[in-house]
């Protein structure tokens, strides 16, 4: 316990200094040891109901901003925390051409060896779902409706639990904060934006799980629209979606490109008042290759946004 | 010892948290990408590197595992094999390869060591301008890329293919910026050095585009090399115009070349800048070059036969009394994808070396993990 304590303060202290704390042992020719993300920290944290998280944390190599860093949240944590921290130091070299300044990466993972952890993530980003709300599978079998419904304790977990860390550990600009996420954890962030806005200025859903539950969430879309007529915004959403992920045999109802679009054609009204309202499409690229093809661009955008 | 961790936190923030939302820390240590390693490897010339190695996360193909060497290590590993390890899943459904990633990298801790890359990636030729100087500071030395390419071929292919089972008919190498162009200047002077070159954002304006001469000799070297060469090219269409312009106009010259035994794919990648272009470019070559051909995909549908030997063993006595090698048969049959009587088998095994005291664990860890890298099996720690 000593021992954490110990790293937990070394890493805070060196954080707020600016300083470069280098985690790799020292080389040896014989002995093999994973490779590690310079500057960044892992750790375990429980919700309410007592289910562990791994957290993935990768500082800045800048020093501290006075107001802070801003942090971008990466659900499904363990499949391309590495890479987003990359792409967030890459561009942050040169923020002047990018418009992304030097951030924190918080990859919000599962305790697994692997990049996904399929019967959690799909419980903890969805909302209550009946079997009878599925599209038909192509095996014919029954969807298990108790295996989803997560959506509003994980909504709490990361804003009462997970934010709130983040920012004891760490200098957080409160106000410069993105969640992203691809798939059904792009459908989450569209649910975490229209169903409990103000927790993030800014919002990256890559190829958005809209055809979930009947298309629930292009009417919560609506509805968020409809309610939000006299604000004016500082807020940023990037919808992203790849050429390929769409087959023009398939139903209305689970057309990705065409669903995603339509999520970001009912928010455009509110462009008038300052909300930036992103979406592209990523020719040739398939659902997997939507994240790295498009992560660089809806990162600079949504930074883009918060200057 | 834990509620004590807690209250100290919350006195030390002032923070007034609610049961619901209590952090619980349980481990805190630096992010370490699962399944990766780090070695240190000296060249001829004395020169010390880093080589970073990701193991795949899907058993190889029967010809062994494809492998992608990434220039500057450093900077590229961590997001290119975390990629590699995603997109390489389930190749029967999602039709591409697992690949090992390995990364060649220097030691320090930063993303580009100038110095030593400039040497690394540039050919010994007279330079035709006097470099300029930016910020006062001389130019990197240059001209070391034949040593680099010899270090390349007689101790990191050989490193790596004594421990993976690897495909050497699917050996790729990919380089960015300065590292593009040496995997231009690679293609184009020694395109039997590997099957696939992916040159992205090259650095052509070097030394006043003394690539385009490289340029010229491509067709003999391609037609002295008896196998086919797989080329891909690209670029950032948001980079600097004269970058853009450069890489456009050699991809203009190569496609028009029509030649024989060459694979050739150019993108420009709308809205990426030098750096951001990476992770795209990246996904979209790896999607070219390691795609699971039919005969792949079969093989991962595969039940593959445990063997009389195997279906015989009845303890963890007989197991560990087969040959290493058979062992790892056994293994492989046990973790293919479709196979329900081998996967039983394998939970078996699993029971049986969980059973093991922790001492005799680690080296039968040791043992397997040697061994499954040797036949193309994923590790798998007990």
């Amino acid at each position: 316990m000593a021992g954490v304590l110990d790293r937990r303060a070394l890493l805070g202290a060196s954080a707020a200094a600016g300083a470069v704390l280098i985690s790799r042992p020292a080389m040896a020719a014989e002995a093999s040891s994973p490779v590690t993300v310079r500057n960044s920290a892992e750790f375990e944290m429980k919700n309410a109901e007592g289910y562990t998280y791994r957290i993935l944390v990768s500082l800045p190599l800048q020093p501290t901003p006075p107001e802070g860093f801003p942090v971008l949240y990466v659900l499904d944590g363990n499949s391309v925390f590495g890479t987003v921290t990359d792409m967030v130091r890459g561009q942050s070299r040169f923020p002047k051409d990018t418009g992304i300044s030097p951030a924190i990466v918080v990859g919000i993972g599962y305790p697994i060896d692997g990049p996904f952890d399929s019967e959690r993530r799909v419980f903890d980003l969805t909302v209550p779902t009946a079997a009878s709300e599925f599209p038909p599978r192509p095996d014919g079998k029954p969807r298990d409706e108790n295996a989803t419904g997560g959506a509003d304790a994980f909504t709490r977990f990361i804003i009462e639990t997970v934010q709130p860390e983040i920012a004891r550990r760490w200098k957080v600009d409160r106000n410069r904060q993105i969640l992203s996420g691809h798939s059904l954890g792009g459908l989450f962030c569209l649910n975490m934006m229209f169903h409990h806005f103000g927790h993030f200025r800014g919002y990256i859903a890559l190829s958005p799980s809209v055809w979930w539950k009947r298309r629930y969430i292009l009417a919560a879309a609506k509805e968020f629209a409809a309610r939000q007529q006299a604000r004016v915004w500082t807020e940023s959403l990037f919808i992203g979606v790849g050429e390929r992920e769409q087959d023009s045999s398939e139903p209305e109802e689970t057309r990705m490109v065409d669903n995603a679009r339509l999520v970001s054609d009912v928010l455009q009204p509110l462009t008038a008042r300052g909300f930036a309202n992103g979406f592209a499409i990523a020719p040739d690229e398939h659902h997997r290759s939507a994240v790295p093809a498009l992560i660089s661009r809806a990162s600079r955008f949504v930074f883009a946004a918060m200057a | 010892m834990k509620t004590r961790f807690i209250a100290l936190l919350l006195l030390a923030t002032g923070l007034s948290v609610n049961a619901a939302s209590r952090a619980e820390i349980t481990r805190a240590a630096p992010v370490a990408l699962e399944g990766t390693e780090e070695r240190s490897l000296q060249s001829a010339e004395g020169l010390d590197y880093r080589i970073f190695i990701s193991t795949p996360t899907e058993q190889a193909p029967p010809g062994g595992w494809p492998v992608v060497y990434v220039l500057d290590g450093n900077g590229w590993f961590l997001p290119f094999a975390q990629l590699a390890r995603m997109v390489g899943r389930r190749p029967d459904h999602n039709g591409r390869l697992p690949a090992v990633v390995v990364g060649i990298g220097y030691p320090g801790e930063r993303p580009f060591h100038t110095e030593r890359r400039t040497w690394d990636f540039t050919p010994p030729v007279a330079l035709r301008e006097p470099p300029p100087a930016p910020g006062g500071r001389p130019w990197s030395r240059t001209g070391g890329s034949e040593n680099f390419l010899v270090f390349l071929k007689t101790r990191v292919k050989p490193m790596i293919e004594a421990e993976f089972k690897i495909d050497t008919s699917r050996q790729a190498l990919y380089g960015h910026s300065l590292g593009g162009l040496f995997t231009l200047h690679a293609a184009f002077t020694r395109p039997e050095s590997f099957q696939y070159f992916g040159a992205m954002s090259p650095s052509i304006w070097w030394n006043k585009a003394y690539v385009t001469d490289e340029e010229k000799v491509f067709p003999a070297a391609l037609a002295k090399h008896k196998g086919r060469a797989n080329l891909f090219m690209g670029i950032g269409a948001s980079e600097l115009p004269h970058m853009v312009g450069d890489a456009d106009a050699m991809a203009k010259r190569i496609a028009a070349a029509k030649y024989d035994r060459l694979d050739f794919t150019y993108v420009a990648f709308p809205g990426e800048e030098h750096i951001s272009v990476a992770t795209p470019a990246f996904t979209r070559f790896y999607d070219t070059v390691f795609a699971a051909t039919d005969t792949d995909k079969a093989s991962y549908l595969k039940a593959y036969d445990l063997g009389a030997d195997a279906k015989a063993i009845e303890d963890a006595d007989a197991y560990f009394k087969l040959t290493p090698e058979r062992q790892a048969a056994v293994r492989r049959a046990g973790r293919s994808l479709t196979n329900a009587e081998p996967a039983a088998f394998d939970r078996r095994l699993r029971g049986w070396i969980a059973a093991l005291p922790a001492h005799e664990r680690e080296a039968v860890q040791k043992q397997h993990d040697r061994w499954d890298r040797k036949t193309g099996t994923v590790p798998v720690p007990y």
